[in-house]
């Protein structure tokens, strides 16, 4: 972005705003304001401020928006920046002594965790959203029973904020899906129901029972399957058009099978069918059939079964023990892989195994296909294992097992004993190796190419394990090469140590580096290794900014559960949320978010509770479309 | 019967009125605007080239420019566009107030209105999206959005991969495949497509669902209804494609059907799109067609090129040669800084060498009152980045082309002492659509100096 414009501001200018601040804001000050405003303006105002705000960070403007909470997020990025020492600039800004940059941090973290959070009362909106493209071959498929690849030639779904593709704002419908949800119609139907007659489980899962050979049944069996393509009770008028479409079919002459067909075929493209369009009652509280769903798309990420529409029939699934319940039975069925490896594989980026990250397999030919399917469902599989298995949740980093086929326990582990191409459980004890950071898919996403990255895996450590990323580099970071002759002279590990020499780079990278610092042990596709060639042995002993060793991979997990153990709830817990919700979650979410974690915690932290907790809090049960969220729709900018 | 009238039916009509329901989203167009009349002449067509990465400093621009700003020569990277030095505009100086880069700059470029973060879209309608409703009237496909298959991380990011905006919360997506393309203009329809009773049946059940819905999610059901529509504009272009064929022997037929799958030569990859950007508007299948030439981060390899190594991306930090930063592979090495410059322009130049084929193909195709399909389309190129190293967004590489003897004042770069909003490029582009158009993003007022 604009990089560092240094402007000067007339002094009165400044003198203006502190004195116009009581007089402008209507709204109650915000407590830290008299500590936070007068120290932001000696040290950020000369860059933060006003219209050409350097990096569009203007932190005068972000000041007179209280709550701050209603900017949460804004402050957590001009937190990190203070709290890195990435700001103000260490070369060229004002020196900022560390006990004014503590008082600093102490006071922004203190507004926005001491806000009185029972004054907010908002479940959140999540708008109408069309089926991914995972959930829209999932759910073809389980109405049907068939096998078929239907959305091989969908576009590639994105994931924008939430880092999930699953996020309700960005599900559109456009016409150039419409051709191919049509295409991809008429291929379903048309395996589901060859000329020899429907499979037995096309059967059973249409029909529920053998094939109708009479009007009278198929009809009921037309207005069966409508419902559950809907995934509620059906309008009436939807009814009558799809058996309209029957009848026509059959005084044309065509027998009921075919009859039968051609009138289901519209069905898959109907809007009911293809938006997950949710109903809330006047009290905000979802209706049991869009509550049905909801559970089944977080946890299987496909329609409900025939056990979620009873419940929903019957109305039970309104009650949260019900719903808590339902959850638990869907983890252990064989679906929830689904969720595992689809949220696993983008909360940590390991999706990207063996498209993105992959070597050549002509100069490698270790790296096959197979092989990238192991890596990649490892990580989902351990996952998995510490939801269902009543473990906690800091098992996620320090399980002592993993899964592995023979393929990727000869090429990557070095282990010869495991047999065959299923995967199945292998103990690490006596390995260095725990829980998901050790995974070969994690060690592969946040190396380079060919050579490991401390920085990247710190990074990674941050961001996605403690849900506290480090703030970006300064532009032109990179810009020291100049300084020596031979660039190629300059090794990862002497970059590190012009990390630890520079006070630019030191006061962030003394944070990041030394996390992944602790992972060196593991090559770029984490392979274990001792030395990086004949000459240099791998040193992976590592010391935080604060003085605290961090001694290989055991250092950055007791690191991870101890001082940091409950950032890592915490973000795992807004992960998840944000997943089962379909959106980002905001300040209002809060209240919920801590309800959460306290369940959690007087649950001794067993995994499983979490999703419970999640399906019984209030932002997961009810949904509020207020005036705001229509203006947002309308576009408004935050 | 002439391609460019259409009599007006009894569906045209009916899908006239739903246009004008959807058009509060355009707060610049004033209601009327709606269905196409019928073309005395050959309609008017744009085209959008984003490409990522940006441009390093001294790579971009004339070289030499005479005192009222005409170009006299280009610089040595924009040789491909000497032949076209008289219909072309550099826009210099042109910036995005609300946002440029690499994560959130495509989402934004064509929007100018900023990016809302936790909700990941833009904050406004793209500029294409605008122009397809001025002038995508009755087409096969209002508009056209095209991309390439990407490469490395980010393939997946929406900021990254998003250009177009139909709504602040819809963002369109992209094909990517030269044979999809294709098929979505020519394909013979499905057998479901063939029966509009069918459709019919849709659009009754959604507009039912629109009545139940919560009133913000209206907008979903709405989006729903337009693409049941742009089924039935296909099944209208099947039938007059299949008369168009009938009578002059094969019209489609000059245009093989690419093969299925992406072409694994890059080069032939992006000509193959190209060509069906030529072939789209010249059957005038759409009128309105963008393209990103990759996503916003683009870490594709050029290795295909002579002496180029490493990623673009890492290309764009041409500053540090040291192969080492965290954009690079941590395999390709550099000897200097101006060797990875070198590397970082002939990518640049490499595409101006498509779009330079684009412009070729565009002239070929002859249109009505002596005219060429060049003449008749205006062609907008750029990024969403500045000099790639700094991650500059002030000064963007910005290029308008247009026929000789049409609205574009050519042969000029424009210099500004101040920034200039990308938007008021989109404005003066829009404007030449339909002078309805008042303000685009926050730009009130057009680029002075682009039309005559």
């Amino acid at each position: 972005m604009g990089g560092w414009r240094r402007r000067t501001r007339p002094a009165c200018r400044r003198a203006a705003w502190f004195a116009g601040w009581f007089l402008i804001t209507t709204a109650p000050a915000a407590a830290a304001v008299p500590v936070v405003g007068p120290t932001l303006d000696r040290y950020c105002f000369d860059c933060h401020a006003g219209e050409s705000a350097a990096a569009g960070v203007d932190l005068e403007r972000l000041l007179r928006q209280t709550p701050f909470v209603k900017r949460r997020d804004e402050w957590g990025r001009v937190m990190r920046a203070i709290e890195f020492g990435a700001m103000p600039p260490p070369e060229d800004g004002p020196r900022m002594a560390s006990r004014v940059r503590d008082r600093l941090v102490a006071s922004l973290t203190s507004e926005l965790r001491d806000f009185d959070y029972t004054r907010v009362d908002d479940p959140g909106f999540e708008p109408a959203r069309r089926l991914t493209k995972r959930e829209y071959g999932n759910t073809v498929r389980d109405l049907l029973g068939i096998e078929l690849d239907v959305e091989a030639k969908f576009p590639r779904e994105l994931a924008g904020g939430t880092g999930f593709d699953n996020a309700a704002s960005g599900l559109s419908l456009q016409p150039a899906l419409m051709e191919r949800y049509l295409a991809a119609a008429e291929r379903a139907i048309a395996t589901a129901f060859p000329d020899g007659g429907p499979s037995p489980a096309t059967r059973r899962a249409v029909f529920g029972g053998p094939i109708p050979r009479d009007d009278a049944t198929a009809e009921a069996a037309l207005l069966r399957f409508l419902k559950r393509a809907h995934r509620r009770p059906p309008a009436a008028a939807d009814g009558r058009r799809l058996l309209a479409r029957y009848q026509k079919a059959r005084s044309a002459g065509r027998g009921v099978p075919d009859a039968f067909r051609e009138a289901v075929v519209p069905v898959l493209i109907s809007p009911r069918f293809l938006v997950r369009a949710e109903a809330e009652g006047r009290d905000d509280a979802l209706d049991a059939w869009s509550l049905a769903s909801r559970l089944s798309y977080f946890l299987w990420s496909t329609m409900p079964d025939e056990e979620l529409f009873r419940l929903a029939e019957s109305g039970a699934l309104a009650r949260p023990d019900v719903l808590a319940a339902q959850a638990r039975r869907l983890l252990a069925d064989p679906r929830a892989e689904r969720f595992a490896k689809t949220f696993v594989g983008q909360w940590l980026s390991t999706r990207l195994i063996g498209r993105e990250v992959r070597r050549d397999p002509i100069d490698e030919p270790w790296c096959t296909d197979t092989l990238m399917d192991a890596m990649r469902d490892e990580p989902a599989l351990v996952f998995l294992s510490v939801f269902r298995e009543g473990r906690p949740l800091t098992d996620l980093i320090e399980a002592d097992f993993t899964y592995m086929n023979e393929e990727l326990a000869r090429t990557i582990y070095g282990l010869r004993k495991v047999r065959g191409a299923e995967m199945r459980r292998v103990s690490l004890r006596g390995s260095q190796r725990r829980g998901l950071v050790t995974s070969p898919a994690v060690l592969a996403v946040t190396s380079h190419r060919e050579t490991t990255s401390p920085v990247k895996r710190g990074a990674f450590v941050l961001e996605r394990i403690l849900g506290t990323p480090p703030p970006p580099p300064p532009p032109g970071a990179d810009e020291f090469s100049d300084q020596f002759e031979d660039h190629s002279e300059l090794s990862g590990t002497d970059r590190l140590r012009r990390h630890a020499r520079d006070a630019s780079c030191r006061s962030c990278h003394a944070k990041i580096d030394p996390l992944g610092l602790t992972l060196e042990n593991y090559a770029a596709f984490g392979r274990w290794r001792t030395r990086y060639d004949r000459d240099r042995p791998v040193d992976a002993e590592a010391t935080l900014k604060d003085g605290r060793p961090l001694d290989g991979p055991a250092g950055l997990r007791g690191y991870l559960t101890g001082p940091r153990r409950d950032d890592l709830v915490r973000n795992v817990t807004v992960r998840v949320l944000e997943y089962a919700l379909g959106r980002e979650t905001e300040y209002f979410d809060e209240p919920a978010i801590r309800d959460i974690v306290a369940r959690l915690e007087g649950d001794g932290l067993a995994a499983a509770s979490l999703i419970e907790a999640v399906v019984r809090s209030r932002p997961f049960r009810f949904r509020r479309a207020p005036d705001a969220a229509i203006a947002r729709l309308g576009g408004d900018a935050r | 019967m002439n391609r460019f009238t259409h009599p007006i039916t009894r569906r045209t009509a009916l899908r006239s009125a739903a246009t004008a329901v959807s058009l509060p989203l355009l707060e610049s167009l004033p209601a009327s605007a709606g269905p196409t009349r019928p073309h005395p002449t050959a309609p008017k067509r744009v085209i959008y080239l984003y490409f990522p990465n940006g441009v390093a400093e001294g790579v971009w621009g004339a070289d030499r420019v005479g005192r009222d700003g005409r170009i006299e020569r280009l610089n040595k990277w924009m040789s491909p566009f000497e032949p076209f030095r008289d219909e072309l505009v550099i826009a210099r100086d042109t910036v995005m107030p609300l946002g440029g880069g690499h994560d959130h700059g495509a989402s934004n470029w064509l929007t100018s209105l900023g990016w809302d973060g936790p909700r990941s879209r833009a904050a406004g309608v793209s500029a294409d999206q605008v122009a397809a409703k001025l002038v995508g009237g009755d087409t096969l496909l209002p508009s056209l959005e095209l991309s390439l298959e990407g490469e490395g991380f980010f393939s997946n990011s929406l900021p990254r991969n998003v250009m177009s905006w139909s709504a602040s919360g819809a963002p369109l997506p992209r094909e990517t495949e030269p044979r999809a393309v294709y098929d979505r203009m020519f394909a013979p329809p499905g057998g479901g497509l063939a029966d509009r009773s069918v459709l019919d049946d849709m659009l009754a059940e959604a507009r039912a669902l629109r009545q139940t819905v919560n009133v913000a999610d209206r907008a979903r059901v709405d989006e729903y209804l337009d693409s049941i529509r742009a089924l039935e504009r296909r099944i209208d272009f099947a039938e007059e494609q299949s008369r168009a064929t009938a009578a002059d022997g094969g019209r489609t037929d000059t245009f093989a059907a690419p093969k299925p799958g992406i072409p694994t030569s890059h080069g032939e990859y992006v000509r193959q799109m190209l060509d069906l950007v030529v072939l789209a508007l010249k059957s005038d299948a759409t009128r309105v067609v963008s393209f990103m030439l990759d996503h916003g981060q683009s870490n594709r390899y050029f290795d295909f090129l002579d002496g180029v190594r490493g990623t673009w991306h890492a290309l764009s930090h041409y500053r540090d040669a040291s192969g080492r930063t965290e954009d690079d592979d941590g395999k390709t090495r550099w000897r200097s800084v101006s060797e990875k410059r070198a590397m970082y322009a002939t990518v640049n130049r490499w595409h101006h060498e498509q779009v330079a084929y684009l412009l070729r193909r565009l002239k070929e195709v002859r249109e009505p009152g002596g005219k060429t399909l060049f003449d008749n389309t205006l062609i907008v190129y750029g990024s969403s980045l500045a000099d790639g190293h700094r991650h500059g967004d002030e000064d963007l590489p910005t290029l308008v082309f247009g026929g000789a003897g049409g609205p574009l004042r050519g042969g000029y770069e424009l210099r500004s002492r101040r920034p200039r909003d990308l938007a008021s490029v989109h404005l003066g582009v829009l404007r030449q659509l339909s002078p309805r158009v008042t303000r685009f993003g926050r730009a009130r007022t057009p680029l002075p100096g682009l039309f005559d």
